[in-house]
């Protein structure tokens, strides 16, 4: 026997010194924050906190219910909420299955991990604080789905917010309690995927199908708690809210006792991958964080190719040729979530149209998202300068031959976008059109969003994360530097959306060419200055 | 071929190279050696025109480097393999000959392969690759362009003793065809292949000429 073990005095100590490491620290900590920190702290927060407010406040829209669309709440409501629990179930699967949703320091991996104490206990305060983090996330998120949906449906604005923030901080905890089980359990990331596809092609089959039959469906009805006139809703509200309470406990509960079955691997990867990530936000280096998250992820490009490229001839063919062997090798999970940013970027546009001003933000958002993705090729001479500034090219113009592909690719993109959103009209419409007519004008303006997006992602690529002396001096104006190209890939799809918005409220949709013509002709401004300004920076910037 | 007359690189805090001249000549091959630190990398960064010079001049083919001609007659295999996540060996080669405007590559990308021990792995992505394959993966881009200038920073990391002897084999070809070839390395048995040899200790040329690897040993003290 080991005279250390041998000689413990109680099997509580090595818990006890845990706790006192944690109480040390934390006080450290506190004692380390500085005054001028915790008053800028506060202004960030009441600042950034007062600008959504505003935001959200003075984009309201009327609201107007019509009974067309209050029949379709009632009917397909909870089922389309339910597409979001599904999802959150089937994410908290997948991110447990690589070892989430903790993310814990590097100095406790390797050493409170590997100490003589159950690691069910070593790992309960990381895990509460990640619970608080869900209820604080999902709350956030549950305001906003609340502010957006109460001019649609009509009611409280404080009762879809209280609603929005309940249900969103439920749904968090049961995101971490489920990534908690699948992490202890060690589940499998391939059985982790299936089921979110299950999960997923369930609750679309209540969706599409006008039925409940999904446990997501009865917890997505929890939502539609503050819809006025609730009577004839598929499912019942309070039913909904209860279960998904329940079910946030249990998992809470069951993550709590599985903690001990987390991997060792998983931790530590997770730590160094988390650790960057948060750095990589930090110095607001979008690029960095992006590829964080795909290795926290664990995605990978695709051995086998989807479809092979064959080559041409000359420069441009070479550069072109790379880019769609870059985007043959996209794994499912990304095509998945480019089909899923696509399907989002169509409904919000959609549903901006019809009534909730709010949202118009989210297309440009989803497609700025695929965007990034799509311009894989640029963002590697990004990540490697060393191969672009060798070659005897000029590096503008091989910059700007770089975003051919990714024009196309995201062009596409936002054409499905478009159909998803004459797809979404056919369903929320207060004014039902089926023609072709209607379905170009959604195609052009996925089109025309897709386009724009591209230029901004691909601008961001050239620009780089602010420089590390604007950050420290003047970290409002860094803000202001990292979201010039966000903005410029939202503007040109909020624009359009904006613009062809009165088409919905008029007898035909002709009244979208004015609308159509000047969006395009922003987007060419757009895209002619983006172009430039890449074109005259390039890439394969030397000295790194 | 390469002229480097007095090449200062001074990163404020410190002086990576003082004055350091050296001239390479057609065909010729350079073995470039000195302790860890001593400024190689430094160096052959600026000849290829990843690093601006703090003065000094450098002339390839008498061109500035990073200018495009300069860029067209220098090939820089850095001792980190540079490597696209999303492209197998053999598409690399191609995309990097063709961008080189080399049409008729295939013939000589599937030579270098096989040289090099690659031919199996040509459809794999380097990115999953150990770091010796990941390095004869950056030599066969380093080799598949057309170049009168060969910059080759620390070759022989990684490699297993057959990748060591392909690599050979394509230095001594490459030299053959009138390339010039600078190699940064610490194997001293590859002094005897080479033509001459340029010593740095703490930024500095401190021997130049043919030398065996006990003179440079000894200078490295």
């Amino acid at each position: 026997m080991n005279t250390l073990f041998a000689g413990r005095a109680s099997v509580d100590a090595p818990r006890i010194a845990l706790r006192e490491l944690r109480s040390a620290r934390r006080s450290h900590r506190l004692q380390d924050i500085h005054w001028s920190d915790s008053i800028y702290r506060l202004y960030i927060v009441f600042g950034g906190g007062g600008f959504l407010l505003w935001w959200v406040v003075t984009l309201l829209g009327s609201p107007t219910l019509t009974e067309r669309t209050r029949v379709h709440v009632l009917q397909r409501g909870p089922a389309a909420a339910g597409v979001l629990v599904a999802l959150a179930i089937g994410g908290a699967l997948r991110s447990g299955s690589r070892g989430g949703p903790l993310s814990l320091e590097a100095a406790d991996v390797t050493h409170v991990m590997q100490a003589p104490i159950p690691r069910r206990l070593s790992l309960g305060r990381p895990y509460v604080h990640q619970l608080r983090r869900g209820i604080y996330i999902g709350g956030l998120v549950g305001i906003a789905i609340g502010a957006c949906t109460r001019p649609f449906l009509l009611g409280s604005a404080g009762g879809w917010i209280a609603t929005g923030i309940g249900f969103g901080g439920f749904l968090g905890v049961t995101f971490t309690g489920v990534a908690a089980i699948a992490s202890g359990r060690g589940l499998g990331r391939r059985i982790a995927s299936a089921a979110l596809f299950a999960l997923l092609a369930w609750a679309l089959t209540d969706l599409i199908g006008n039925i409940v039959s999904s446990p997501t469906t009865v917890i997505g009805a929890g939502l539609f708690f503050s819809l006025p006139k609730k009577a004839g809703l598929s499912v019942s509200p309070i039913v909904g809210l209860v279960g998904l309470g329940g079910l946030a406990v249990v998992t809470a509960v069951l993550g709590r006792v599985g903690l001990g079955g987390t991997s060792l691997e998983q931790a530590e990867r997770r730590t160094a991958l988390v650790g960057e990530l948060r750095f990589a936000v930090t110095t607001q280096d979008l690029r960095a964080a992006l590829l964080l998250r795909r290795q926290l992820a664990a995605e990978r490009p695709r051995q086998k190719p989807w479809f092979n490229v064959k080559s041409g001839a000359g420069l441009d063919s070479a550069i072109r040729v790379r880019g769609l062997r870059g985007i043959a090798r996209w794994p499912l999970s990304r095509i998945l979530r480019v089909l899923l940013n696509a399907a989002v970027a169509g409904a919000a546009g959609r549903i901006t149209w019809e009534h909730t001003i709010p949202l118009v933000i989210v297309p440009g958002v989803a497609l700025y998202l695929v965007a990034l993705d799509a311009c894989e090729a640029m963002a590697q001479d990004v990540d490697h300068p060393d191969l672009a500034a060798m070659m005897p090219r000029h590096r503008g113009r091989m910059a700007n031959r770089q975003t051919i592909v990714p024009f196309a690719v995201v062009g596409v993109v936002g054409a499905l976008s478009g159909f998803f959103a004459f797809l979404t009209g056919l369903t929320i419409s207060s004014v039902a059109r089926s023609d072709a007519a209607t379905l170009v004008v959604c195609v052009m303006v996925g089109i025309v969003g897709g386009l724009t997006a591209t230029a901004g992602a691909a601008l961001s690529l050239v620009i780089g994360p602010p420089p590390f002396s604007m950050m420290l001096q003047t970290p409002e104006l860094a803000v202001g530097y990292t979201m010039i190209s966000p903005m410029v890939g939202l503007v040109g799809s909020a624009a359009t959306i904006l613009w062809t918005r009165s088409t919905f409220h008029s007898a035909t949709v002709h009244s979208a060419v004015p609308g159509l013509v000047k969006a395009m002709t922003l987007s060419g401004a757009i895209l002619y200055f983006s172009l430039i300004g890449i074109t005259s920076k390039g890439l394969g910037t030397t000295q790194r | 071929m390469l002229i480097v007359q007095d090449v200062v690189k001074d990163f404020g805090d410190l002086l990576a190279l003082d004055r350091v001249s050296m001239d390479v000549s057609a065909g010729e091959t350079v073995a470039l050696v000195g302790s860890n630190g001593a400024g190689k990398s430094t160096l052959l960064r600026i000849i290829s025109g990843l690093l601006d010079k703090t003065s000094g001049e450098v002339t390839v083919e008498g061109n500035e480097p990073g200018t495009i001609e300069a860029r067209a007659a220098t090939s820089y295999i850095s001792d980190n393999p540079v490597l696209y996540d999303d492209l197998s060996v053999i598409e690399h080669l191609e995309y990097i000959a063709r961008m080189h405007e080399v049409e008729e590559w295939e013939e000589h990308a599937w030579n270098l392969l096989d040289v090099l021990g690659l031919r199996t792995r040509a459809d794999d992505l380097p990115s999953r690759f150990s770091r010796g394959l990941r390095q004869k993966t950056s030599l066969a881009i380093g080799f598949v362009r057309p170049c009168s200038l060969l910059l080759i920073d620390e070759p022989f990391v990684g490699l297993d003793a057959p990748g060591k002897a392909g690599f050979l084999e394509l230095v001594r070809h490459a030299a053959t065809n009138g390339t010039a070839v600078v190699v940064s390395t610490h194997e001293l048995g590859f002094l005897e292949r080479a033509d001459g040899c340029v010593a740095l200790s703490d930024g500095s040329v401190v021997r130049s000429g043919k030398l065996d690897a006990q003179e440079v040993l000894a200078l490295m003290g």
